[in-house]
C-alpha cells in the first residue's frame, strides 16, 4: 500500500514537472508583451510570477510527500489546492493530498478530497479517485461512501488487488436492490485467495436463497463450510457457513437436517444463540414439542433476559395450549405480560414525545455505555434496556456506530497531534469528522425511531395474539372443569397439578431437578420431560 | 430471524396434526443430537455463571452456632463453642462477628501426663473466651447433586480474622486466615466448615518448677508467652435472614 502510493505520488509528481514546464515557457515575456504598458504588464506577469511561486511549493509538497514526510506535504497540499490559480491542477493536487491522508490514517478526510476530485470529472484523476475512494471507503464501512464509489467504478479498470474488494462491494449494493441475479454474479467473480471469499459466499449463498433456490444455496454453504474446514471450531466465517447451511435446509422444508445442522453449531460461538433459536422454529415445524419446549426453556432463561424475543413466549404459550399444560401457559402468558406490557407503553410514550432523532441516538449511546455497568444504572435510559439493545443489534445501527468509532479514532489522531491540529487541514479535518459524526448520529436516531415504532406496531399485534391465545387457555380450562363436574373422564390426579413440580435438566448425562436457577452450562441443556396433560 | 405473525397459528395447528411422538410417549428417550456433547460455556456480552441464584446473600445478615476443634492443641480442652453474626454487604463478601467460649478442662494428653507424672497444667493459665472481627470472601458460588432427586449450594470462602483472647491471667490477640465451604440445606440454612491457621500470642504452660504438683502453685502472669500457631476446625449451622 505504502509503496504503491509512493509510485502514484512519483507519477503525479513527473506528470506535474511535464505540465509545469510549457507554463513557464508561457510566462517568459515576449518582445511583444514588453512593449505594453507597465500596468497591463504588472496585471499579467504578478500573477505568474505567483504562480510560479505555488508551482514551486506544489513542487516542494510533492517531493516532501515522496520523500514520506505525509503530514508537511497534506498541510502544504492542503493549502495550495485552496488557491484560484493553481484551478487547473486542483484535481491532483486534491488526489495527492488524499493519499497523503490515508497514509496518515485520516481516511474520512482522506475520502472528501476524493470526492472532489470526482466531482471535478477529470479525465485522468477521476478514475484513480474512485478507485481510492472505494478502497478508503471500504477502510471506513460507510455505507454511503461505498454507495457513492462503487456508482461511479469501472471494475474492468480497477487494479487487480482490489478488484475483489469492488466485486464484493457491488454484489452488496445489488443485493439490497433485490437484484439477485446481478449480485450473484458480482460474488461469483472472488475468487478462493481473496479475504472477501467467505463472505462473498455467504452473500451468494443468500441471494440464492431470495431467489427460492435453497438446493443452490445449500451447495454454496457446503463450498463455504469445506473452505473453511480445517479452520478452527469457533471460526466465525466456518461457524457463519454452518449456520446458512441450517438456514438453507429449513427453507427448504427439511426440517430434521436443518435441526440436526443447527445442533453442529459449537456453543462457544456468539452465532449459537441464533441457532438455538431458529432451531426451536425447525423442531417446532417437524413437531418435535418436546424438544422446542426444551430448547424454550434456555431461549426465555435470564440469561436471554435483555433479548428483545416476544415471539418466543407466544410460541411457548401455544405449545403448551397444544399439549394442555395450562399451569405452564399462565406462566408465560404473565411473564409475557409482565416483559413486553411495560416496554410498549414506554417505547409508545418515547415516541409520542420525541421527534428528534437525536434524543433517540443518546438512547443508544447510554445503552453503550451501560453495557458493562451494573443492572441497578439501567434506569438512566427512557426506553427499556431489551428494546435499545434490539436496535443496536440491528445491521444499520450496528455499522454506523462502528463508522462512528473509526470517525471518533481519526478525531483523536487529529487531536493528539498539536502540529496538525493548529493547522487549516487540522481544522477542516476536526470540521468534516464533526459533520459527518453529527450526521451518522442522525441516521442512526432515525433508524431507531422507525424500528422504535415499528416495535410499537409489533407489539400491539402481539398482545392481541396473548388476548386471543389466553382466551383459548380460559375455554380449554372451562372444558376441563366441565368435564370433572360432570365426573366422567376423571383423571387421576398428575404430576402436574402440582405446580411447582420439577423440570428435569440434563447436563452430560446425569440428571437433576430444576430449581429456578440458571447456570452457565446448562444453557442449552435442558430437557423438557413433561408429558401431554390432554383428557 | 424468523418473526412472528398473524400466519403463526395457522402454522403451528396444522403442525400439530402431524406428530404427537414427542409428547404421547409414556417413557421418553431423548434424541442422541439433543444430548449434551459439549463442555464448554455459551458466550455472552456479560459474562455471569448464575443468574436467578437460587441462594441470595446481598444485604441480609446471617447468625450461626459453630463449634471448633483446636486440632494441635497440646495441653488443653481443644473444643470451644462460639457464635457469630455476619452482615453480608454483597455477594462477594461479608464481615461478621465471633464470640467463642473455651472448654475449661485439659486435654487428654495433659490428663495422662497428671496421672503419670503428676504434672498439673491446670496451673497454666488457660483460654476462657474470645471475640473476633471475621472477614469472609465469597470466592465460588457452586451447586453440586447428590442424587438425582437432591442438589445442594455451596459457597467457598476465603476467611480472615482478628480479635483477642481472653486467658485467665490477660487478654492475648490473633489472627487466623484459611478457607471456608457452606453448604445449602435451603435457600437459607447452611452447614458451614472452616479450616483455619491460628495464630495467637499466649502464655507457655511449660514452666520450670511451676507445673509438678510438689512445686509451689505459681501466679498465673509468671508464665511467659510466645506466638503459638494451631490448626482451627470449625463447624457451624447457619441461618440467612
Amino acid at each position: 500500500m505504502k509503496n504503491l502510493s509512493k509510485i502514484l505520488i512519483f507519477l503525479c509528481l513527473f506528470v506535474t514537472t511535464v505540465q509545469s514546464a510549457p507554463l513557464k515557457k508561457q510566462k517568459k515575456p515576449t518582445k511583444k508583451t514588453a512593449t505594453k504598458s507597465a500596468q497591463v504588464t504588472a496585471r499579467v506577469t504578478k500573477p505568474s510570477v505567483e504562480n510560479s511561486a505555488l508551482k514551486r511549493q506544489l513542487y516542494q509538497a510533492l517531493q516532501l510527500s515522496q520523500s514520506g514526510e505525509y503530514q508537511q506535504a497534506a498541510v502544504q497540499l492542503f493549502s495550495l489546492a485552496r488557491r484560484s490559480e493553481l484551478q487547473n491542477d486542483r484535481a491532483q493536487i486534491k488526489y495527492i493530498l488524499g493519499l497523503m491522508l490515508s497514509e496518515m490514517k485520516l481516511y474520512q478526510v482522506a475520502a472528501f478530497q476524493f470526492v472532489d476530485v470526482i466531482r471535478t470529472n477529470n479525465q485522468k484523476y477521476t478514475k484513480l479517485a474512485i478507485e481510492k475512494l472505494a478502497s478508503v471507503a471500504d477502510d471506513l464501512g460507510d455505507d454511503t461512501l461505498i454507495n457513492y464509489a462503487m456508482s461511479r467504478v469501472n471494475v474492468t479498470e480497477v487494479p487487480e488487488m482490489n478488484r475483489d474488494m469492488i466485486q464484493y462491494r457491488i454484489g452488496e449494493i445489488k443485493m439490497r436492490a433485490k437484484r439477485f441475479d446481478e449480485a450473484i454474479r458480482s460474488f461469483s467473480q472472488i475468487g478462493l485467495g481473496s479475504r472477501y471469499y467467505s463472505q462473498a459466499l455467504h452473500q451468494k449463498g443468500l441471494a440464492y436463497l431470495e431467489m427460492g433456490q435453497p438446493d443452490s444455496a445449500i451447495s454454496v454453504f457446503r463450498t463455504m463450510f469445506s473452505a473453511r474446514r480445517k479452520a478452527p471450531v469457533t471460526d466465525t466465517n466456518r461457524v457463519a457457513s454452518q449456520l446458512a447451511l441450517a438456514r438453507a435446509l429449513y427453507q427448504k422444508n427439511d426440517w430434521e437436517a436443518a435441526v440436526t445442522a443447527y445442533s453442529e453449531i459449537p456453543r462457544d460461538h456468539f452465532l449459537w444463540h441464533e441457532a438455538l433459536y431458529e432451531q426451536t422454529w425447525a423442531m417446532l415445524r417437524s413437531a418435535r414439542f418436546r424438544s422446542a419446549l426444551s430448547n424454550f426453556q434456555s431461549l426465555q432463561s435470564p440469561f436471554y433476559a435483555d433479548d428483545y424475543n416476544p415471539e418466543s413466549l407466544i410460541l411457548r404459550s401455544i405449545v403448551y395450549l397444544y399439549i394442555c399444560k395450562y399451569d405452564e401457559m399462565e406462566k408465560v402468558l404473565s411473564l409475557y405480560e409482565k416483559t413486553y406490557g411495560p416496554a410498549r407503553s414506554q417505547i409508545a410514550v418515547f415516541t409520542n414525545n420525541y421527534a428528534n432523532p437525536l434524543t433517540y441516538y443518546a438512547e443508544i449511546e447510554k445503552w453503550q455505555s451501560l453495557k458493562k455497568s451494573p443492572e441497578e444504572n439501567r434506569p438512566a435510559l427512557k426506553i427499556p434496556y431489551m428494546v435499545a439493545n434490539e436496535i443496536s443489534h440491528s445491521g444499520f445501527v450496528r455499522r454506523s456506530l462502528q463508522y462512528l468509532k473509526r470517525l471518533e479514532v481519526e478525531k483523536r489522531v487529529i487531536e493528539s497531534n498539536q502540529s496538525l491540529r493548529s493547522t487549516g487541514l487540522g481544522k477542516y479535518a476536526i470540521k468534516v469528522i464533526n459533520n459527518r459524526s453529527k450526521n451518522t448520529k442522525i441516521s442512526i436516531g432515525e433508524n431507531a425511531k422507525v424500528q422504535m415504532i415499528n416495535m410499537k406496531n409489533e407489539l400491539k399485534d402481539y398482545t392481541e395474539q396473548v388476548s386471543f391465545v389466553r382466551y383459548e387457555m380460559i375455554s380449554a380450562q372451562k372444558e376441563v372443569v366441565k368435564k370433572r363436574i360432570v365426573g366422567t373422564n376423571l383423571p387421576e390426579a398428575q404430576i402436574d397439578d402440582n405446580r411447582s413440580r420439577s423440570f428435569y435438566i440434563q447436563n452430560g448425562y446425569q440428571y437433576y431437578p430444576f430449581e429456578d436457577e440458571y447456570w452457565l452450562d446448562e444453557i442449552g441443556n435442558y430437557h423438557f420431560l413433561g408429558k401431554s396433560s390432554c383428557e | 430471524m424468523m418473526k412472528f405473525n398473524y400466519l403463526l397459528l395457522a402454522v403451528v395447528i396444522s403442525v400439530l396434526g402431524l406428530s404427537t411422538q414427542g409428547i404421547a410417549a409414556s417413557d421418553l428417550e431423548l434424541p442422541i443430537e439433543e444430548l449434551a456433547k459439549e463442555s464448554v460455556l455459551p458466550v455472552f456480552d456479560r459474562l455471569e455463571i448464575v443468574r436467578a441464584r437460587k441462594v441470595k446473600t446481598a444485604g441480609k445478615w446471617e447468625v450461626s452456632g459453630n463449634f471448633s476443634w483446636l486440632m494441635s492443641e497440646p495441653i488443653f480442652d481443644t473444643s470451644r463453642v462460639g457464635m457469630s453474626v455476619y452482615k453480608h454487604t454483597d455477594e462477594e463478601t461479608s464481615w461478621g462477628g465471633q464470640f467463642f467460649y473455651y472448654s475449661s478442662g485439659l486435654s487428654e494428653y495433659s490428663k495422662q501426663l497428671k496421672k503419670q507424672y503428676r504434672l498439673d497444667y491446670n496451673r497454666a493459665p488457660k483460654p476462657q473466651y474470645g471475640a473476633f472481627v471475621d472477614y469472609n470472601m465469597k470466592l465460588f458460588y457452586g451447586k453440586m447433586s447428590l442424587s438425582k432427586n437432591t442438589t445442594m449450594n455451596t459457597h467457598l470462602l476465603g476467611l480472615l480474622s482478628a480479635g483477642m483472647t481472653q486467658y485467665e491471667n490477660q487478654m492475648y490477640p490473633g489472627v487466623t486466615a484459611g478457607v471456608g465451604y457452606k453448604f445449602y440445606f435451603s435457600s437459607n440454612i447452611s452447614l458451614r466448615t472452616d479450616l483455619r491457621l491460628f495464630i495467637h500470642q499466649a502464655p507457655i504452660p511449660f514452666k520450670q518448677g511451676a507445673i509438678l504438683e510438689t512445686d509451689p502453685v505459681p501466679d498465673k502472669s509468671s508464665f511467659k508467652e510466645r506466638i503459638h500457631y494451631t490448626n482451627l476446625l470449625d463447624i457451624g449451622l447457619n441461618w440467612l435472614f
